[in-house]
This record gives C-alpha cells, structure tokens and sequence, in this order.
C-alpha cells in the first residue's frame, strides 16, 4: 500500500488566505476551517489545483491529464485523475511566545488524528506514541526548549506550566527531520503539546486578521465603504494531509511519482500581496 | 463462505449526493449530500475495493458477476464505536416544561370503532399514540442507541424504555469552489459552486466537551478470501475512507432478554434497520392480497401485517459503472430506515427471528438483499 500513497506536508513561508468567501461578521473574508474541529485547512480541492497549475508545462500534458484527470468541461471526454488528495490538516501553529519569540504549538488530538490516518494508509507513522500530560493549562515542551523558563510557559496571553518530556523530543525530532532538515534545532527547541481546549482557542484567536483599505485615485484617502478585514493562517503554520493513487491505476506507480516533486507553490487568495507561499515536503 | 465484519472510516468529510441537479446552470450549483449513504452506496465501494485487490477486469462479466456476489449487509452507523440507529417511526418524543423534560410515548395499531373510518388500505389498522401528547414532537431525536432501541424492541407497550439522547444527525460542511482563469489568475465566470460534505467527526469544547467520531459498519460475506484493509474512494468528488476489518463480534447480536420476549409472542415488530426495497411499495412483496405471509430466512414462520409506521420514501438511483450499461440507474423508492411493521404471528415460532433472521435483509429481491437494503431487527408489541 504504501508506494501508492505520499505524505504531504506545507510549511507556510508567508500567510495563507484559504478563504471561503464574504462573511457577515467582524472579519469579512475569513478563512476555511474544517467543520469537525474548527480549525484552519487547506481544502483538497485548492491543493490539488495549485499542483496541478505548479507542475505543469508544455512537455507533461499526459502525465498531467492522467495524474490529475482531464480538464474538459464535458463530463463526456472528462477523465477523473489517478492522484486522490486528503484535507490539509493544521499539524502546528505558530503562536506568540513570551519566551522564544514563537512556539510550533500543536495538541494531542492534531497528533492522534495524524498517526491514525497514516496507518490506515499503511506509511509509518513519524511517531508512534502521543505522550499524557497535555490537558487543561500543562504544556509539554522538549529538553532545553527555548519556550520555557522556571516551568512557565506564555503563549498570546496563555499562562501555562511547562514540563520537559521524551515523547515530546522524539515528535518534534521527527517532525524536523522531515522539515527542517537544514536547522533541526529552530523546530524543536519552539515545539510545544498544548491541550485540545488550548489549541482550540489559539485557532480561534491567534489567527491573523488584516485591516485593508483601498485609496481613491486622485486625493490618497479611503474609499468609503472600503475597509475589509481579511483573516489568515500565520506564516510559519504546518499543515500535513496525504496523496493517493486510486486503485484503478493498476501499473507501477514509480513514474508517476518521479514526475510528482512540487517544492513551492502559492495557495489560497491574494497571491499578489504575497499571501500563500508554502514549502511542500513529500515524504 | 469467508464474512468479514469492517468498519469504514472517513478520512476527510464525504459526499453521497441526492439525485438533484448539479451543474454550471443557474438553480443547480450546490451538490447536496443524503444524511447516510444508501446500502447500495456501501456495497458498491466494498466490491470495487474487493474487485481491485483480487486485479478483476472490470469489462469481463463473469468478473463483474463474481464481484456482485459479494454480499454486503448494513451500514450500521457507529458513534463512538457504539451502535446508533434511526429513530424507530413509532415512538413520539417531546420536550416538557422549562426544564425540557424527555416524554416519550409508543404509537400502537388501534381497531376501528363502528362508525370510524380511515384511508388506509384495507386491512390497515391506524396507529395512535398511547399517551397524550402536549405540544409537537421535538427535533433533534433523530438516532437512538442501541441501548435504548433494543429496550425499546423489547417493551410491548413502550412504557419501560428510558428517554431517549439526543443525537443529530452528522454535520454537514459547504465548501465554496471556484476555477481559476489560467490567464487572469481571476475566479472563472459561473463556475463558483458549493458542495456539501458529511463530516465524520465532531469536537467541541465550549461548555461540555464532545468527541464524536462516526464510522459506519459492514458485514461481508464472499466465496473467497478478500483482503479488506486499507484507504478506497468513497461517495463523490474521490473523498477517502479508511477500511478495517474488526472482530467478528462487533457486528450486532440479538440480546437475550430480546430473544426470551420473541419467544412464544403472537405479536412482533420488524424494525428496519437500513432502508429497504420491496415489490409491492411501502409494503414486503411476500406478503399476498390477504396481507399474510413469510418474511425470507424464516419460512416456517406465517405474520399477518396489522399496521405500519412508515416515514415519507425515499428515492435511491446512481450511475450504471459496468463497461455494457454505462447508464443512470431506474429511480426506486424505499421504505426509510426506522419504519416499523406491526404483525400478528399465525403460525410457527418467532424465536428464529431472534437468530436466522436477525440482521438479515426482508428485501424481495436477492440482489437488494445482497446490497443490505432491509436488514430487519425485531421486537414485539
């Protein structure tokens, strides 16, 4: 099973506006979050056709067609492509941190859910276990985390206690040595396991939401009616999901894959303010 | 005979979609999802899962035949790894007082007085409600668990079963699509839609916690060894599933305390547990003009059918996949799940009901019953 499935993971270099259209509430363009939990994904649907803009060029039509299925509009000629894309799952959020500047936070259920679903997809896990002693205000950090001081930790305005932990070390090695191969030591030492509740209210409040405005041409000032806020995923965030090759694609996936290889791409709205920039890593 | 008891997972949300519209016209720009696959839904995903580990050719119909043999009962939903079930049509719910206080209350088939008439069929007993009832039914009862419903099956007036928990239906998630044009980098002109997904999952932490997670179960019976482990594509726009074969035990038996009150009764109930597909409409096609009959795995037993709480019907159809149809299927209706048959016992013993035709499907037709349309739970009245 597992040659016919990938990781992916997206590492944001800037801020990711997977939006879901206008909104009649305090930010106007939100961004999309995944109805289960409440917390920010990157659609399928928006991944799969980036990829498909990204990797092509005018030598692949064939391997593009077939990979991503045939873009007709006739459902006659149309073609579904053999690449099946999963959601793109917060895996860490980038968080103020009194400490440390920013903490790589994640939760146990983000964790549980990731090595769940890499096991029903038969690929190894990068981890195995999800260590205890996430839950209410106690945070797990790794040895000599940059977050921590005197077993305080301060995420946004979050007062939490701090306790060093193995498992935790072992994830965040794990998780480094898939996407911070160059600089191991700037993931791990901001890694922290906050509790399910703690990690809710960072998706919910330490999102970053932008005031934009649009200037009249001749006298430089605001339009009238044209203030928005504008919501996005921070730049720094981890998303990880997978991409599988549907069983009726019966040859050898090896080709397939070879021409499979995006590094970055832009996702999400507002590519020409620099929003969506992110890092993919395969794995 | 290989069987196989398998959960399927979602991975992501899925979409079983109705049969309304869905394109670039104006009017039909939003692909709705049913509340639960059909049967046939499950069944189809389960043999081309099989189909494509055993390398089947898809256009040799001697393979399709051998695939369709695969006999595939339920879904049952899972909640949590518990058993969940629609509500059974012949129990009222309502909420009382300020502190919404749970009443529930069974309906019964009541014989008509001299000088009362309905426009039942003939030989149709009505159903009314065994208590008063204050107010309307109240939403949001729309599953019941198993602990509840087997309570439920095995009370004759209703009387003992505890109220039922509220549980909903699965969330529902919209996602708004758009193309872009590859040379303005600018949404494309009609072609922003929206699709409805069923979320599998549900976590909240506001106030009292919630973890939900949702699978649905499988039984699978086949000629031959079938490996079923592993992610397939389920429902529309190639959504993925997890597959996992579970213990044989976690398929459902009929509890003891059910199978004792079946014992001897002179009257039962059919529950169907998934919808079912019958010849003659709302009504088994075995029973004959005198409303009398067997149901299939228990031959030796003779019911004649009182009374009936049947929900408005549902319309399942889909898309012919095999290389020589390649056409839409013909539109039938079905008895929802949930719907009870009220019958009397004429001749044998219904304790069988309780083993050979627990969880078996009453659907006339064998292919229906090999898709799992009309799994059958009894009780009695």
């Amino acid at each position: 099973m597992s040659d016919r499935v990938k990781a992916i993971y997206l590492h944001a270099l800037t801020p990711v506006h997977s939006g879901t259209g206008q909104a009649v509430a305090v930010v106007d363009l939100p961004i999309a979050r995944e109805k289960a939990t409440g917390w920010p994904i990157i659609p399928a649907s928006s991944l799969k056709g980036v990829l498909r803009d990204a990797l092509s060029n005018d030598n692949n039509k064939g391997w593009i067609d077939l990979a991503f299925g045939k873009d007709v509009r006739s459902e006659e000629q149309g073609e579904a492509g053999v690449f099946c894309f999963t959601d793109q799952r917060i895996l860490c959020l980038p968080v103020r941190s009194y400490f440390g500047t920013f903490a790589y936070a994640t939760c146990p259920l983000v964790l549980q859910r990731l090595v769940r679903d890499m096991r029903a997809f038969g690929v190894q896990p990068l981890f195995d276990a999800v260590p205890a002693g996430a839950e209410g205000m106690n945070a797990l950090v790794t040895k000599g985390s940059t977050l921590a001081k005197g077993g305080k930790l301060y995420l946004e305005d979050l007062d939490l206690s701090a306790k060093e932990d193995e498992q935790t070390q072992k994830i965040a090695n794990a998780l480094a040595g898939k996407l911070f191969t160059e600089n191991p030591r700037s993931f791990t030492e901001r890694f922290v396991i906050v509790s399910d509740e703690v990690f809710n209210f960072l998706c919910e409040t330490a999102m970053e939401v932008a005031a934009r405005i649009r200037l009249k041409d001749e006298t430089k000032t605001v339009e009238t009616g044209a203030l928005w806020y504008e919501e996005a995923v921070p730049a720094e965030s981890l998303f990880s999901g997978a991409v599988l090759i549907a069983d009726h694609y019966r040859r050898e996936p090896t080709d397939l894959w070879n021409k499979f290889q995006p590094s970055l791409i832009q996702l999400g709205g507002n590519s020409t303010v620099g929003r969506g920039l992110c890092r993919v890593v395969i794995a | 005979m290989n069987e196989q008891v398998v959960r399927i997972r979602a991975i992501d949300p899925l979409l079983f979609r109705d049969g309304r519209p869905f394109g670039a016209d104006i009017g039909s720009l939003l692909a709705q999802t049913l509340p639960l696959p059909y049967p046939s839904t499950l069944a189809g995903f389960v043999r081309t899962f099989a189909g494509n580990r055993w390398g089947v050719d898809w256009a040799d119909e001697a393979s399709v035949q051998r695939v369709l043999n695969i006999h595939v009962r339920g879904p049952l939903l899972m909640r949590n790894d518990k058993h969940v079930f629609r509500a059974p049509a012949d129990a009222v719910v309502w909420e009382q007082g300020e502190k919404k206080q749970v009443g529930l209350t069974s309906l019964r088939p009541q014989p008509v007085q001299p000088g009362e008439g309905s426009n039942l069929p003939p030989g149709i007993l009505p159903l009314l409600p065994q208590k008063y009832i204050e107010g309307k039914p109240s939403e949001g009862y729309d599953l019941w668990t198993w602990d509840t419903l087997s309570q439920w099956l095995a009370d004759p007036t209703g009387d003992a079963t505890s109220s039922p928990e509220k549980i909903g239906w699965l969330e529902v998630e919209e996602r708004v699509h758009v193309a872009i044009e590859d040379d303005k980098g600018t949404s494309k002109e009609e072609l922003l839609f929206t699709v409805q997904f069923l979320s599998f999952e549900r976590y909240r932490w506001e106030g009292q916690a919630q973890r939900e997670q949702w699978a649905l179960l499988v039984r699978v019976t086949a000629d031959e060894p079938v490996s079923l482990q592993g992610v397939g594509l389920l429902g529309g726009e190639k959504r993925l599933a997890a597959v996992e074969a579970v213990d044989n035990s976690r398929w459902l038996g009929c509890p003891p305390e059910l199978g004792q009150a079946l014992r001897g009764a002179s009257r039962i109930r059919l529950f169907l547990a998934t919808p079912a597909i019958f010849s003659g409409g709302w009504k088994p096609g075995w029973l004959d003009a005198n409303l009398t009959g067997s149901p299939p795995f228990a031959p030796n037993l003779k019911l004649q059918l009182v009374s009936a709480a049947v929900r408005r019907h549902e319309a399942v159809s889909g898309w012919d996949y095999r290389e020589d149809h390649r056409c839409p299927k013909a539109v039938r209706w079905l008895a929802p799940a949930g719907s009870v048959y009220f019958f009397q016992v004429l001749e044998g013993e219904p304790e069988l009901l309780a083993t050979e035709a627990w969880l078996q499907s009453v659907c006339d037709d064998l292919q229906d019953q090999r898709d799992g349309y009309g799994l059958a739970l009894w009780g009695i009245w």
